[in-house]
């Protein structure tokens, strides 16, 4: 795996968190509505195989909990919610990623380059600063 | 649940091979699972039953699911490696880390050196002389003057040597691997223990 295969996989690992607590968020999920959901966003690439293991820690942790409810069609589904802690984990991660987002795109953002022109609202002040 | 079970057994042949393989999947699953408590392995197998299900009667071919699951021993093994894997960071600031790593080093370092080497060398040895014992009783029993088996003094009863040396190979045997069985279960738990300071 070449460098930006490897960094990429690393940020999707805690990016699918995310986006799993907040699908989870919006109300009782079953997996494989989970796994519908996200299977509309490729760049994720969520596949069952790591959607289901991390529904696991995600209950453990106590950010997820799950009761199981028959179902019309075929054998029981196992429904998910957050938890307490777990909304409050997600709230806190939200507004983590907004800022990190923000961050970044002011370097790394189309057209954008890690100069000082991004930076022109700030010159009264650097000016004071490097007397 | 009733509509679905009759849904089954209406289409025949294919839906025979499709039993069989989605049961062979779960079972594959079930047993790489062996680590975790019987209950939650249970919730675990019910889970990936409910999943097929649903994707089947989504229209998916049931080839396709599994295949999209991946291996039934990786999807165990994703399992199990985030048990293992706590994410929990210790807590504390820099010293009370410092003390936790230290304290690791008195109270897991220092039996180990002493327990893994002992229980890799007992577990070694016993195996292989279980192995040797039971493999050269069989054969002295078909070559006698190759390999010459002293009688059981008290009685005489031909075979009677082999037949305890078989024995006690077994229990030779029993023992190496219950060493080695022993060595693993430490070291996980020491893994385990490792990662609870260093995550």
């Amino acid at each position: 795996m070449d460098a930006a295969g490897e960094w990429n996989s690393q940020l999707r690992r805690g990016l699918l968190e995310l986006c799993i607590l907040a699908l989870i968020e919006k109300g009782p999920i079953y997996g494989y509505q989970i796994i519908s959901r996200l299977a509309g966003t490729p760049e994720l690439a969520a596949g069952e195989g790591t959607i289901y293991p991390l529904l696991r820690r995600l209950r453990k942790e106590g950010l997820a909990e799950s009761y199981w409810q028959t179902s019309e069609e075929g054998p029981p589904r196992n429904y998910y919610s957050l938890t307490a802690s777990g909304r409050k984990a997600l709230s806190a991660m939200r507004a983590e990623w907004m800022k990190m987002a923000a961050a970044v795109d002011r370097y790394a953002g189309p057209g954008r380059h890690a100069d000082h022109t991004q930076d022109a609202g700030n010159n009264g002040t650097e000016g004071a600063d490097g007397e | 649940m009733k509509r679905w079970n009759l849904k089954r057994q209406q289409n025949h042949p294919a839906e025979v091979v499709r039993e069989t393989s989605e049961r062979q999947y779960l079972e594959t699953l079930r047993s790489g699972l062996n680590r975790l408590p019987e209950e939650e392995r249970n919730d675990l197998v019910r889970e990936i039953k409910s999943h097929i299900a649903d994707a089947v009667s989504a229209g998916v071919p049931e080839a396709e699911v599994l295949q999209k699951l991946g291996p039934a021993k990786r999807l165990a093994r994703a399992y199990t490696a985030d048990a293992l894997i706590s994410r929990r960071t210790p807590g504390g600031n820099r010293l009370t880390r410092w003390f936790a790593l230290i304290g690791l080093a008195f109270t897991a370092s220092v039996p180990s050196m002493f327990i893994v080497p002992f229980l890799s060398a007992v577990g070694i040895a016993l195996t292989i002389g279980g192995i040797a014992a039971i493999g050269g009783s069989i054969l002295a029993l078909f070559f006698p003057s190759l390999i010459p088996v002293p009688p059981l003094t008290p009685w005489n009863a031909p075979y009677l040597p082999n037949l305890a040396l078989i024995v006690m190979g077994l229990v030779m045997g029993t023992g190496g691997v219950l060493a080695l069985a022993a060595l693993r279960l430490y070291i996980l738990a020491l893994a385990a223990l490792v990662r609870k300071v260093v995550p």
